[in-house]
């Protein structure tokens, strides 16, 4: 009997006291009792002077806030605010608080419909009822029966108050079957009425996704929001509630976390903006069962798929993954890390080629018609977004190659210049000429025209295009080859047996059978080209010198490392040029680089012995020897044995005749280029020198003897020049005077 | 007479450019954005909205070093009289002493001819093609730079690097296949 002596004492606090009232007091006056009140006929209808009804509404909008309210209580609410039984103040209270504790019941939003066709509930309280169904979209437990009613929403467009709302609602809940065409005339001849609005343009682009044919509209390539959203405070409300909700789901994994928070729309605005380009994930086929078990209960044939919004972890995904209904907006696997894994296992091709129309048409609008000026953020992360798939992927988008290719003839070099070089490492491989064609021509003429700095962003992107041609393409493309000869002939044999599904490649691309790997010799010799020329522009930048080596010390092991049977010796014109640098770094990596040439050789020579090569490899490998052993000989005499410049060596850079050397005036012409004396050596030497010598005494280079030529060594390898010591230690024999030659040279 | 690219003897120290494009297309600011940027020699830059160059005083001309011929995709016109003028120019010029420079080459909705046109004028007349923009201080910086990159090379200020030299590393086109 505690009831009625609060209602009784509350009318004269009510004022003064405000909305904590309720609040402490709803130990005692129960969620049940308001909504016993809004049911009850008797109950007083009056707005002013009527505690008992403030109470009520107050106690509801409180608990709604607080928990969310029980699936039997939205029921009831629903009925009272739709029926108009109190006035649209109050009713238009009850909706806004209709926030579920867990799911909103499908017959709720049923009941709100057929209160709305029977014309009692005024205009704003229908307007106000769509919008709720809008936003709570998400925690319905299930849209069938609320899809069942498409029909009947689609009449309420012809009212003007309620139009962009239930146009709103139309977009969410169409699916392919909705698209007819009456339906597309009436929304035709409701835009003659009332002009282009953008929400009936967002409700006709569904249309013309799902059935191209039967809507013939320009949509306007920079309309991207159809409907705004007006209740701010509401819409808060509710995302707190949705957040309730997932919180109290025992917690996802990480990684689903983030496919459900951009289910959910959990993503702040600054971002969501910078997102648009990419669409959430979201599927217009909702099957009954939210509660995230794995193992539907599945009914009817319609419903043979699971929508990706139900997985909710990942061994739902890998329980469900042949019935997985992907997102109506393919794109939105892009952003998402569980939904590539799915794609990735997609058998059917029209999955990957909805994505190729999208993105081509994407990135052609973003990229080559963005036209004003400055850079466009949501190209910037539409490419990375696409770096970081086709970085999943190991293979490139062939459509995102293709839009690549057209890009770079008319590419200025600056915009989105990570992004396009990146993108660039990703190439599938092809014959050279077609590489030279497509890629590297637009690539060289830009090349000799920038500073430094970007020839050095070619190089490393052209070592990075090689190194995934070792390692990913070579024997993807052998793999190709050999399926499809595999499938030619079975497909001869037997016409109609299935064909083994392609596992090599996501993407159904022919491969032309060519020899992969005169290409990668074209783009070594290619790249060594120009990068020769470059040092040369660039007067041995040393920066630019760090990626060539970087460059050579991927090609110096590429059999080793990579299992390639090939081998390209650096040309002349690169060698000498770091030989001779001022640089110690320089120096010591030659040294290092030509090493790993030696091991390289030797495991080829094994190999070849083994197993006979074509002709162009074996002429290939003996001229690589050859140029090699010149190489050896020529800097361990430099370096070394002091002997650069004596006759009868047969070198290429120290064949200068005796009387054009004595014209330089240099003394000990034959140690200049020896390692204490070199000109990148010299500071360590008189480092060491300093260290080893008393102090103050006069130093010279040439107070490096050869006795003390080991602790001197020493001293560079804690200076990390490794590279020198371990040529010195690989090709000279120490205490003898011959040099011990490659034995690959035998 | 035509200019040819050895008819004089160069000055010291002097770079000069001569730009080549119909009246409106923005020489002169790119001739501004040229002449701001810092170069250890002087650099003189010439312009012109057609060739061949009147004859009156072309005996106080100086030595042009570099061609740069300007062209907008979506002007007809432009595209039309690059056509009439690149033949005038002396063939010497073609061994990388000229390229072709062309505006507004991304709105591909606005051009008013195909792409492929103009690539095949660059490839005919075997000069690299710069696309970039005049209507921003930094893109008009960027393509200055690279102008005067390819001038530094054309007039001798990169030691044993000649432009020929840099012609040589183009792998011939064999064909346009698209992917």
């Amino acid at each position: 009997m505690a009831t009625p002596v609060v209602r009784r004492k509350s009318p004269s606090r009510q004022s003064s006291v405000g909305k904590t009232k309720p609040a402490e007091k709803s130990g005692s006056y129960s969620i049940k009792e308001a909504v016993r009140f809004f049911t009850s006929d008797s109950s007083n209808r009056k707005v002013r002077g009527n505690p008992a009804l403030t109470l009520a509404i107050q106690e509801v909008e409180v608990t709604a806030k607080r928990e969310g309210l029980s699936q039997k209580v939205i029921g009831q609410l629903v009925d009272v605010a739709a029926s108009a039984k109190f006035p649209d103040s109050i009713s238009s209270r009850l909706i806004k608080s209709l926030l579920p504790s867990d799911k909103i019941p499908q017959d709720a939003i049923v009941k709100a419909i057929s209160w709305m066709c029977t014309n009692n509930p005024s205009n704003e309280i229908q307007s106000l009822l769509v919008r709720w169904v809008i936003l709570t979209y998400d925690l319905l437990d299930d849209l069938d029966d609320l899809h069942a009613l498409y029909g009947v929403l689609f009449h309420f467009i012809e009212n003007d108050a309620l139009c962009p709302h239930v146009c709103h609602l139309l977009y969410l809940l169409t699916r392919k079957e909705d698209v007819l065409a009456f339906r597309v005339q009436r929304l035709l001849s409701l835009q003659k009425r009332v002009g282009v609005q953008p929400y009936i343009i967002g409700l006709l682009s569904v249309y013309k996704m799902y059935r191209p044919h039967l809507v013939s509209l320009v949509t306007p390539p920079t309309q991207r929001v159809f409907f705004r959203q007006t209740d701010r405070l509401w819409s808060a409300e509710v995302h707190k509630a949705k957040e309730r909700i997932q919180r109290r789901l025992d917690g996802p994994d990480s990684a689903m976390e983030r496919l459900q928070s951009s289910v959910t729309d959990g993503r702040s605005r600054a971002k969501k903006k910078k997102l648009d380009v990419i669409p959430t994930v979201s599927t217009s086929l909702l099957s009954l069962d939210g509660s995230g078990d794995a193992g539907y209960q599945l009914t009817g044939a319609h419903h043979g798929r699971v929508p990706v919004q139900h997985i909710k972890s990942f061994d739902d995904l890998l329980k469900n993954m042949d019935r997985l209904e992907l997102p109506s907006q393919i794109a939105a696997v892009l952003d998402s890390p569980y939904l590539q894994h799915a794609l990735c296992c997609h058998t059917e091709q029209h999955v990957v080629q909805r994505l190729s129309f999208w993105l081509y048409q994407v990135l052609h609008q973003e990229l080559l018609d963005y036209s004003s000026e400055g850079p466009n953020c949501r190209a910037e992360w539409l490419l990375q977004m696409l770096i970081n798939f086709t970085d999943f992927l190991h293979e490139d988008v062939p459509v995102c190659e293709n839009f690549l290719v057209k890009y770079l003839h008319t590419w200025n070099g600056s915009d989105y210049r990570p992004y396009i070089l990146r993108l660039i490492t990703r190439f599938r491989i092809y014959p050279f000429q077609k590489l030279n064609d497509l890629l590297l021509e637009p690539l060289r003429s830009l090349f000799f025209c920038s500073s430094v700095f970007f020839k050095c962003q070619v190089i490393y992107t052209l070592t990075e295009l090689l190194r995934n041609y070792v390692s990913i393409e070579l024997p993807r493309h052998a793999d190709m080859v050999c399926f499809q000869a595999v499938k030619e002939a079975s497909a001869i044999q037997a016409g109609d047996t299935v064909l083994p599904q392609n596992q090599l490649s996501v993407f159904d691309v022919h491969v032309d059978n060519f020899q992969a790997l005169h290409t990668i010799q074209e783009l070594t010799e290619y790249v060594d080209r120009i990068s020769t020329l470059a040092l040369l522009i660039e007067k041995d930048h040393v920066l630019l010198m760090h990626y060539v080596l970087e460059f050579f010390e991927l090609v110096s092991c590429l059999h080793l490392r990579y299992g390639v049977p090939f081998v390209y010796v650096p040309s002349s014109g690169s060698f000498y040029r770091a030989l001779f640098s001022s640089n110690a770094m320089v120096c010591s990596r030659l040294c290092k680089i030509i090493c790993n040439y030696k091991d390289e050789f030797q495991a080829l020579k094994k190999m070849v012995s083994i197993e006979d090569s074509d002709s162009l490899f074996t002429s290939n490998m003996r001229d690589g020897i050859q140029l090699l052993n010149q190489y050896i000989l020529d800097l361990s005499n430099a370096l070394w044995r002091n002997k650069a410049f004596l006759s009868g060596n047969k070198t290429k850079v120290f064949d200068i005749p005796v009387t054009a050397l004595q014209t330089t005036g240099v003394k000990h012409i034959n140690e200049a280029f020896s390692i204490h004396l070199h000109m990148a050596m010299l500071p360590f030497a008189n480092s060491f020198l300093e260290q080893t010598q008393p102090e103050g005494k006069k130093v010279h280079p040439s107070l490096i003897r050869s006795s003390e030529r080991d602790a001197y060594l020493e001293f560079l390898k804690r200076e990390r020049l490794d590279g020198v010591v371990a040529f010195i230690n690989t090709f000279i024999k120490r205490n003898q005077t011959t040099p011990h030659k490659s034995q690959a040279a035998s | 007479m035509a200019f040819t690219s050895h008819s004089k003897l160069p000055e010291l120290n002097t770079a000069t450019i001569l730009l080549v494009g119909m009246q409106g297309i923005g020489k002169h600011r790119l001739a501004g954005a040229l002449l701001e940027l810092n170069t250890s020699y002087s650099l003189q830059v010439r312009t012109a909205t057609h060739l061949p160059l009147p004859a009156e005083n072309s005996e106080s001309r100086p030595r042009i070093d570099f061609v740069v011929f300007l062209l907008d995709a979506n002007n007809n016109m432009s595209i039309s009289k690059t056509v009439a003028s690149a033949k005038e120019l002396d063939v010497s010029y073609f061994l990388g002493r000229a390229c072709f420079v062309v505006l507004n080459a991304t709105s591909e909705s606005l051009h008013c001819t195909d792409m492929s046109n103009i690539t095949g004028l660059c490839d005919a007349h075997d000069s690299p093609m710069l696309c970039g923009s005049l209507q921003d201080e930094n893109q008009r910086k960027c393509l200055a730079r690279k102008l005067l990159c390819q001038t530094e090379v054309s007039s001798g200020f990169k030691h044993a690097v000649s432009p020929m030299l840099i012609q040589a590393t183009k792998h011939t086109y064999e064909f346009m296949e698209p992917l």
